[in-house]
């Protein structure tokens, strides 16, 4: 008798819009009408490969489906599922070879990455925390609270060399420290999953297709810092993973993960979710804090700490997504196996949002120090139409961009900063050949300036200035002078803001000053855009369009 | 000293307090580091980046305003680089400021043109923008132009901590400006108009409505003065310039005033002023000397006393005079007119309670004040007091928001509701009995270990009384008590009673006292507040009848004052407010001073009816008030603001208020001592006076000799009678903006703030449904002491049942128990005028 199958329809955000949830209650339906029972339909959260959605993938073979449409399910369930012939028109296409590929791992795409935060994402239903046990689940947990003490906890962090995935990077086991000796009568730690860079989904889509892993990373946070109640702040733009987390809860409260004395440790521990109204500014620490308590989220200086002084005044720690969805593998494998990926100071691996000109746009997860080409030609199968590569856009809009001629950049926090850009929150934006740099920072400046909190003066009036002379550079308005006072309240809009999105926000405008000034002094001396694509210097072809 | 930090700062070597901010250990050297959205007595908040300054191993620039000092911290704040980032954000800040200062009321004060020019930023290097938004001059008082904000956030942190809490920055970006929620109005939203937000403004932003175009701050000279409304005689300084009132400040930009002490000074300079005399002939008030009427005052009060005797003159004075002003008038009616008929508007405002809170704390020492309230650990605030003393409520939230956990007693949902962490929301009339059931509470968790200690007598009479009240249905929840008994019973937090004398009913303020007792909070527990400034000092200067100044008995202490006033006096014992304006008193020749007893006494239809009878009326006052249009004689008053004097505040301290504006008049004391040299002697000098006071009256009154009695005070427990039906209870209710001497609050503009004028009855929502009333509609009010008509307002704050009126009014007034105007009383109110 053959196995049974599972087909896996992914019900991420992503393959949702391509019309996912009617491919999934198509096959149910299909596979039902065949009697077929030896195959059951469940779903995933996102695969990350959203490129290729609808995505079905059938397990146990690793058949991977791409661009599904309710039209192919028939096809899908008769000739694959019954008669034993994968449907090959379906299978992914290799953009360089142009050859059908029919499984996951034998994709370029997936084969040179290295899952730790995504392990479980497309692989398991969200929904169902038995899948989630049955990959090895809350057995970090189990160990951390009833062989461990937080001590210990906190050491295997620290030893593991783990930093904030959120973009500044501060060691999580010194940031756990730091509240685990704080005197006071309650603490807190958050889930930072307030994702506010445009183009980034990684944190909606580990909380989607995984929320377990957070939940799990949450709470041995709390028993590490000894901290009773946590929340997830989260996008209300993200229902999707709002009702996957409230479900998550749930059913780790039902299995006594939650609540009182979890699994007979002692420790108890509560986890409250709390919708963000999409400021992108509540991703700061102190900000997001102030929306917790019910006022406007803008940020106030530190120290102190949200560690000495936090949520309702009280020692909180608050870690990204994607930093807790790394503690599990961490309690469970230990810290010598994780700070073997990596590179000496950046350990472990992070997760990039690969989009612009590129073939292969999706959610990419490599070890630190992977060189930008490997991401780009390898696995991201490089850029489209035979262009060549301009520059790569990394940390999301306070992040820089970073040239072509230095393509060996290895992926890391140190390096990226010294190329002056960030690693942000993994956002990477390709440009090729046909992209204006200077229009690049204009566009990144107008989404911070907008999203300003306006509190401090010179991120919301500084940001002004820059975008106004930026907006009469790509006009061929601008004079010569103009550069210096660009880069004047560039730097002076760095040095003197008050929290990070002030603090950054200049990044795109200084690294495409200092890696493509030329572009900029052609467009105001000699009114040309070098990409042509400014509208106002648009060369004249000879043809109207 | 382990508590003190020693850091160097330019080179200079500063010692200062462990969680001193760097920017005030640079002051404490004389070291000005700028600062826009830092504002003394305000958090800071980090925002405009002026006072960055340099710290050695810090990365970057800080904040100077939130950075705290650090043992062997090297700060530098003045170095080029400093000066160009602070000079950086002053261009920002210009390029979004497109005033002109040459025509801006703040010319001269405003902190932004004063770093421009420090920083020697001659010309803008960013060009100007206008926001272009609409100016906000729709109310009486505040003009809003957000055009010249430059978004320090002062006034939202100020409005947070002790105003209406209204305001908050919207929208983002370069959009980002202050407003109130939903852009509504400044009295849509709730506005206090308490005015914190405009004392704090750096800029030309906020500005007070009155003053525009009278000046600059170095055209005026600043006075420091008294508040003359409330109990808290708050300090403030008129700002005058040519001798006119342009605006009031205060110490420091964010100490607190309410809109009558910030706003409110309208009576003063109002040209409804009296300055002539009147005197009624054929029928009519026509002006007259000031010889012509005080000749015809004397004489007439002289001549109804000869003919039917001693009893049959009497004196009426309100409770906003000086000590001086008081102490003479009582002296003028002993030892001129010979008669004890003097007594003054306390009779109605919680004299009684506050004879006995005097009595059982042992004095003026005895009293919690403001600050006791600020400092408190648990508090427990009755009523409207709030809105009575305005000033509490800045200390309440700064409690609370300090931690102290605040119990507030009383059915209005307002602003004490939400903060208290229990709302004792007890039906009006049942108070007391809530504070028994709580009382009963606290001594089960404490038992009376606190009692015994301090020999608290009548132990057991309270205990009797408690058992009476236990069950007696009040609205407020059992659980709710049982919580706020747990905060009251923590002995180790400093606990305050926060209530008006002349906003409870006599129970509730004993009730109130005896829990105090209970947990051994004797001293500095009870603030007990008073809805007029110098309640306090009329009482102590013998403006009561049963007693002379000093609280010297009548006639007891008839013999000593004989001697030292050189005076023969009666002996008689006086008739106290209410009884010389009952229908059948011997009064027939009154001199009231100060005081609207037409309108502001419970009960003033029948009053002004008893007036028209008398043979002689003579009113003093700053208006032709009600009182005064019936009166034969009517002498212009002087406001203490304008004679100087003293009162004695709500914390029994005594406040010297210093002769600030110009005088309209001649002084009372002027006026009363003529008057007494027409009849048998002098009052003296004014400073014979003061010193003559001050020898029977050590400071006052403000001193305390005697020890507290603390003795549990009797509170009847008797069940309330049930209401009929669906009748509702009429409550009256302390006015947010209007004040008790209404012709204050006309001649001042406060009564514009009011709904309708101030002339409404507020009933709840479910009410206005069930009795199929809209908001506006002319109703009746009907009470078993009157009828009146007025216009409906539906206040979605009330309970059920309960209907308010605004206290001190003269619809009101017609409404309530003569006896106990605090007493809820059966109203109907219905359709029609």
């Amino acid at each position: 008798m053959q196995n049974k199958r599972t087909v896996f329809v992914c019900q991420g955000t992503g393959c949702l819009s391509t019309g996912s949830g009617a491919v999934y209650e198509a096959l149910k339906a299909e596979v039902a009408k065949l009697g077929l029972t030896d195959v059951e339909v469940d779903f995933t959260g996102c695969h990350g490969f959203c490129e290729q959605g609808g995505i079905v993938a059938v397990e146990p073979e690793g058949i991977f489906y791409t661009h599904v449409t309710i039209d192919d399910v028939p096809e899908i369930v008769g000739s694959h599922l019954k008669g034993g012939n994968p449907v090959e028109r379906l299978f992914y296409r290799d953009p360089a070879t142009g050859r059908a590929v029919p499984r996951y791992h034998e994709i370029n795409f997936y084969k040179k990455q290295q899952r730790v935060i995504l392990r479980n994402c497309g692989r398991i239903n969200p929904e169902k925390i038995d899948q989630y046990i049955s990959k090895g689940g809350y057995r970090a947990l189990k160990k951390a609270l009833l062989e461990m003490t937080p001590e210990q906890v906190i050491e295997e962090v620290k030893r593991s060399g783990l930093r904030g995935r959120g973009g500044a990077g501060f060691p999580t086991g010194r940031k756990w420290e730091f509240s685990r000796n704080a005197q006071a009568d309650r603490k807190y730690v958050i889930c930072n999953a307030d994702e506010g860079d445009p183009g980034a989904f990684m944190d909606r889509s580990v909380l989607e297709a995984d929320p377990h892993a957070v939940i799990e990373g949450l709470i041995t946070a709390g028993y590490a810092t000894g901290a009773n109640a946590g929340y997830i702040y989260v996008r209300a733009e993200y229902p999707l993973a709002v009702k996957r987390i409230r479900i998550a809860l749930e059913h780790a409260r039902e299995r006594g993960f939650l609540g009182r004395d979890i699994l007979g440790s002692g420790f108890d521990f509560e986890v409250y979710i709390k919708e963000g109204a999409g400021a992108f500014v509540c991703g700061e620490e102190t900000a997001l804090i102030a929306s917790i308590e019910g006022r406007r989220g803008m940020p106030r200086p530190r120290p102190p700490y949200p560690a000495q002084s936090g949520l309702q005044g009280k020692p909180t720690t608050i870690n990204n997504v994607k930093t807790l969805a790394s503690v599990p593998p961490i309690i469970e494998q230990g810290a010598d196996w994780f700070s073997t990926i990596g590179t000496p100071k950046s350990k472990g691996t992070t997760v990039l949002a690969l989009s612009g000109k590129i073939l292969n746009s999706g959610l990419v997860e490599v070890p630190m120090g992977t060189p930008l080409s490997t991401i780009i030609f390898d696995i991201g199968g490089g850029i489209p139409g035979g262009k060549r590569l301009k520059a790569v856009q990394t940390g999301g809009p306070s992040g820089g961009c970073i040239p072509a001629k230095i393509p060996d950049t290895p992926v890391d926090y140190e390096t990226l900063t010294m190329v002056g850009s960030i690693m942000g929150s993994g956002g990477m934006v390709v440009m090729d050949e046909d992209t204006c740099m200077v229009e690049v920072a204009r566009y990144f400046l107008s989404f911070t300036q907008a999203e300003s909190c306006g509190k401090c003066a010179p991120c919301r009036l500084g940001t002004r200035q820059m975008l106004e002379i930026l907006a009469r550079i790509t006009q061929g308005k601008a004079q010569e002078s103009d550069l210096d006072t660009l880069f004047t309240i560039a730097k002076t809009v760095k040095e003197c803001s008050l929290c990070g999105l002030g603090q950054t926000c200049p990044n795109p405008v200084l690294s495409t000053l200092r890696y493509f000034k030329s572009e900029y002094e052609a467009h105001i001396n000699k009114k040309r855009c070098p990409a042509n694509q400014c509208r106002f210097l648009r060369r004249k072809t000879g043809k109207k369009t | 000293m382990a508590d003190l930090v020693t850091l160097t700062i330019d080179d200079r070597e500063v010692t200062v307090p462990k969680g001193t901010t760097v920017l005030y250990a640079a002051k404490a050297v004389g070291i000005e580091i700028p600062h826009l959205c830092y504002c003394p007595g305000l958090k800071g908040t980090g925002a405009c980046r002026i006072c960055l300054v340099e710290i050695e191993k810090v990365k970057g620039l800080v904040v100077s305003c939130m950075r705290k000092v650090a043992p062997e911290m090297v700060v530098r704040t003045n170095t080029e680089q400093i000066r160009e980032a602070r000079r950086f954000v002053i261009e920002l800040l210009l390029s979004r400021h497109p005033g002109l200062c040459l025509s801006c009321d703040k010319n001269g004060e405003c902190r932004l043109q004063q770093y421009a020019y420090e920083l020697g930023i001659e010309r803008p290097s960013f060009p100007v923008r206008d926001p272009g938004y609409a100016v906000d001059d729709g109310n009486p008082f505040i003009v809003r132009d957000y055009n010249l904000c430059i978004l320090c956030g002062r006034c939202i942190r100020v409005c947070r901590l002790q105003g209406a809490d209204i305001l908050d920055f919207m929208k983002r970006g370069i959009e980002t400006r202050v407003s109130t929620a939903m852009e509504r109005p400044l009295q849509e939203a709730g506005c206090d108009f308490c005015g914190s937000c405009v004392g704090v403004c750096p800029t030309g932003a906020l500005i007070e409505k009155e003053r525009r175009g009278k000046g600059r701050a170095w055209e005026f000279e600043k006075v420091k003065s008294h508040c003359g409304y409330c109990s808290s005689a708050c300090e403030l300084y008129f700002n005058m310039k040519q001798g006119e009132i342009v605006r009031v400040t205060t110490g420091a930009p964010a100490d607190y005033l309410c809109v009558r002490g910030r706003f409110g000074y309208g009576y003063l300079t109002s040209d409804q002023r009296l300055t002539t005399p009147l005197v009624r002939k054929g029928g009519k008030l026509v002006p007259a000397s000031w010889e012509e009427a005080l000749e015809l005052s004397a004489s007439s009060l002289q001549k109804v006393r000869e003919r039917y005797g001693p009893q049959s003159v009497g004196g009426i004075a309100g409770a906003s005079v000086t000590n001086e002003t008081a102490y003479a008038f009582q002296k003028f009616i002993r030892a001129g007119l010979k008669t004890n008929n003097v007594d003054s508007v306390l009779r109605f405002t919680g004299l009684n309670l506050l004879r006995e809170c005097e009595v059982t704390l042992g004095g003026a020492k005895g009293y919690a004040s403001l600050e006791d309230i600020a400092g408190a650990g648990v508090l427990l605030v009755i009523g409207d007091v709030w809105r009575r003393i305005p000033a509490v409520w800045g200390r309440i939230k700064r409690a609370a928001d300090k931690g102290a956990k605040v119990i507030f007693l009383g059915f209005y949902n307002g602003r004490p509701a939400r903060v208290a962490k229990v709302w004792l929301r007890a039906l009006p009339g049942t108070e007391h009995l809530v504070l028994q059931q709580l009382a009963q509470e606290v001594f089960k968790l404490t038992g009376g270990t606190h009692v015994e200690r301090l020999q608290v007598g009548r132990f057991g009479t309270f205990k009797r009384g408690l058992r009476e009240a236990a069950g007696t249905a009040t609205g407020a929840a059992a659980a709710e008590i049982t919580a706020a008994a747990e905060l009251w019973a923590d002995k180790k937090a400093k606990g305050v009673v926060v209530l008006a004398a002349d906003g409870v009913t006599v129970q509730t303020g004993r009730a109130a006292l005896n829990l105090c007792l209970l947990t051994g909070r004797v001293r500095n527990a009870l603030f007990l507040g008073h809805s007029l400034v110098n309640a306090q000092g009329v009482w102590r200067m013998g403006v009561v009848t049963e007693t002379f100044p000093d609280f010297q008995a009548v006639p007891r202490a008839v013999g000593r004052f004989s001697r030292l006033w050189k005076a023969e006096l009666s002996q008689t014992p006086g008739l106290t407010a209410d009884e010389m304006l009952s229908e059948d008193s011997p009064v027939k020749g009154l001199y009231i001073l100060g005081e609207d007893p037409a309108v502001s006494f419970p009960g003033c239809g029948r009053i002004a009816q008893r007036l028209k009878k008398l043979d002689f009326l003579m009113v003093q006052d700053l208006f032709l008030t009600e009182t005064a249009q019936m009166a034969d004689v009517v002498l212009p008053l002087s406001a203490p603001a304008e004679t100087g004097g003293a009162y004695i505040n709500v914390e029994c301290k005594v406040r010297q208020a210093r002769k600030a504006l110009p005088g309209k008049t001649f002084s009372a004391v002027q006026v009363i001592g003529q008057l007494m040299s027409k009849l048998n002697g002098g009052l003296g000098t004014e400073r014979e006076l003061r010193d003559e006071i001050l020898t029977i009256v050590p400071n006052y009154g403000a001193k305390s000799n005697t020890a507290p009695r603390p003795a549990f005070l009797p509170v009847d427990s008797a069940e309330p009678e049930a209401a009929p039906g669906d009748s509702l209870c009429l409550v009256a209710f302390a006015s947010k903006f209007a004040f008790y001497n209404s012709s204050w609050s006309r001649y001042s503009g406060l009564q514009e703030l009011c709904p309708y004028g101030g002339d409404f009855v507020a009933v709840s929502s479910t009410d206005a449904d069930r009795l199929e009333l809209a908001e506006g509609t002319a109703v009746t009010v009907t009470t078993a002491q009157g009828r009146v008509s007025t216009s409906l307002h539906v206040d979605p704050s009330l309970p059920a049942g309960v209907a308010t009126m605004p206290a001190h009014t003269a619809k009101t007034n017609a409404l309530v128990k003569p006896q106990a105007p605090n007493e809820p009383v059966q109203v109907v109110v219905g359709r029609g005028s």
